[in-house]
């Protein structure tokens, strides 16, 4: 009984979902009806409008005829794209429970869900390059199906996960929060759908999760169970992983740092340190000397001086006090040295006069 | 004669085509998908798994699929 439950619900869903593209030729058809409308109009009110010389509305009558000329032939493209559409046939009841027979004879038990209207088939455990990624459930909600332009109306379920390390989402290489991504099937999965092969449709997505393809994979088998330090190399684990805030690598807990103001995480190669205190700081968080171009830690930083030059212009003030103290300015200036002070006498050198 | 002839690789559209009496099914493979291995292939004929040199009839049902299919991301 089910099955047949299934079955009409599978029809009615079909015949929707041709219905809907019948609409949309007639929309398409009416619109270009429009536009061409449009086109004969104008050329008439031209044609009235030369034999008045009235030549401003002449213009614009030529105008619009050209806007019009250039969106028919696009429209017609639409249209005739639809039309080259082939046909889909609606299957039978007998054509549907054929599809069922033959599921359960070569993909396994079939299960009926009448309340969530989903049909489902579970795969064998499946192991991709000897990464074990489990079984998996593949239900498709049949009266979702008739949305198949806007939605994917099935689900991959892994049944006993074993995601990747790195991200639990990612139950298999292809799949990601329960949805797969279909490739090389995916035209072909949604003619399935189309026509109600169901057994084809759930072979493909069984093929699929069957295949590996390494060069478009939400995360490679080769770092399933983890990814390696980009650093020293070594294996990273999900509870071990630390990613640098700055150069977005995978890295070991050994070989990342955390910033002393930020705490954000980093990479040795990504962060530097404070030139007064020398704690870890990275270049976010990194404030430079205005009068040696020191680079330091908002701590170690006062005025946009350094903890020396502050040091430095202190002593100096205090060595050569200010006369007129009530006019003194407390902003910080840069050391301007008399003439000669500090200079030593060049002397020539062996040879030289 | 026609035959429906289904073929999951690509588009996956289903089409009737003409072929001759007496076209075995490793023919009409090796017709229809030239460059193709048959064993990269699961082939259906009316639903059911049928030796390379079964001859087809008026009407069946021919289904290709590849067997190993790439997903993305």
């Amino acid at each position: 009984m089910d099955s047949i439950y299934f079955a009409n619900l599978l029809l009615g869903q079909i015949q929707k979902q041709q219905s809907r593209e019948y609409q949309d030729l007639l929309n398409q058809t009416h619109k270009l009806q429009c536009r061409f409308e449009e086109f004969i109009t104008q050329n008439r009110l031209m044609e009235k409008a030369i034999t008045r010389q009235w030549m401003a509305a002449a213009y614009r009558c030529r105008h619009r005829m050209d806007v019009a000329a250039h969106d028919i032939p696009w429209m017609l493209s639409n249209v005739r794209q639809s039309l080259d559409r082939r046909e889909q046939k609606l299957p039978t009841m007998t054509d549907i429970l054929a599809e069922f027979d033959q599921i359960a004879e070569e993909l396994g038990e079939i299960s009926f869900d009448r309340k969530n209207h989903c049909l489902s088939i579970q795969t064998d455990p499946i192991t991709l390059e000897d990464v074990f990624l489990g079984d998996f459930k593949i239900g498709l909600y049949v009266d979702q199906l008739f949305e198949l332009a806007r939605r994917r109306p099935y689900e991959i379920i892994a049944l006993n996960p074993h995601p990747a390390q790195t991200s639990s989402e990612v139950t298999h290489p292809h799949v990601t929060g329960r949805v797969l991504c279909e490739g090389d099937g995916a035209a072909a999965i949604r003619n399935a759908l189309l026509q109600g092969r169901l057994f084809d449709f759930f072979n493909m997505v069984v093929r699929i999760l069957n295949t590996y393809n390494p060069g478009s994979a939400y995360i490679l088998l080769t770092d399933w169970e983890g990814g390696t330090c980009s650093d020293c190399g070594g294996q990273v684990y999900e509870v071990d992983r630390y990613v640098c805030n700055q150069c977005d690598q995978d890295f070991c807990e050994n070989c990342t740092t955390v910033c002393s103001i930020c705490e954000g995480t980093f990479c040795y190669a990504c962060i530097g340190k404070c030139d007064c205190c020398e704690a870890p700081l990275c270049k976010y968080c990194v404030k430079k000397c205005k009068q040696c171009g020191a680079l330091c830690c908002v701590h170690c930083i006062e005025n946009d001086l350094c903890t020396s030059c502050q040091q430095e212009n202190d002593h100096e003030n205090k060595s050569n006090p200010d006369p007129n103290p009530s006019e003194s300015i407390p902003t910080p200036q840069p050391a301007v040295f008399p003439d000669g002070l500090g200079q030593a006498a060049v002397l020539p050198g062996p040879g030289q006069p | 004669m026609k035959v429906l002839f289904i073929n999951n690789l690509g588009g996956g559209f289903a089409d009737f085509v003409n072929i001759n009496e007496g076209t075995t099914v490793e023919q009409f493979f090796h017709d229809k998908m030239p460059d193709e291995k048959a064993a990269d292939y699961l082939i259906r004929v009316n639903r059911q798994p049928v030796p390379k040199d079964y001859v087809l009839r008026e009407e069946d049902r021919i289904t290709v699929t590849p067997v190993k299919i790439d997903g993305a991301v």
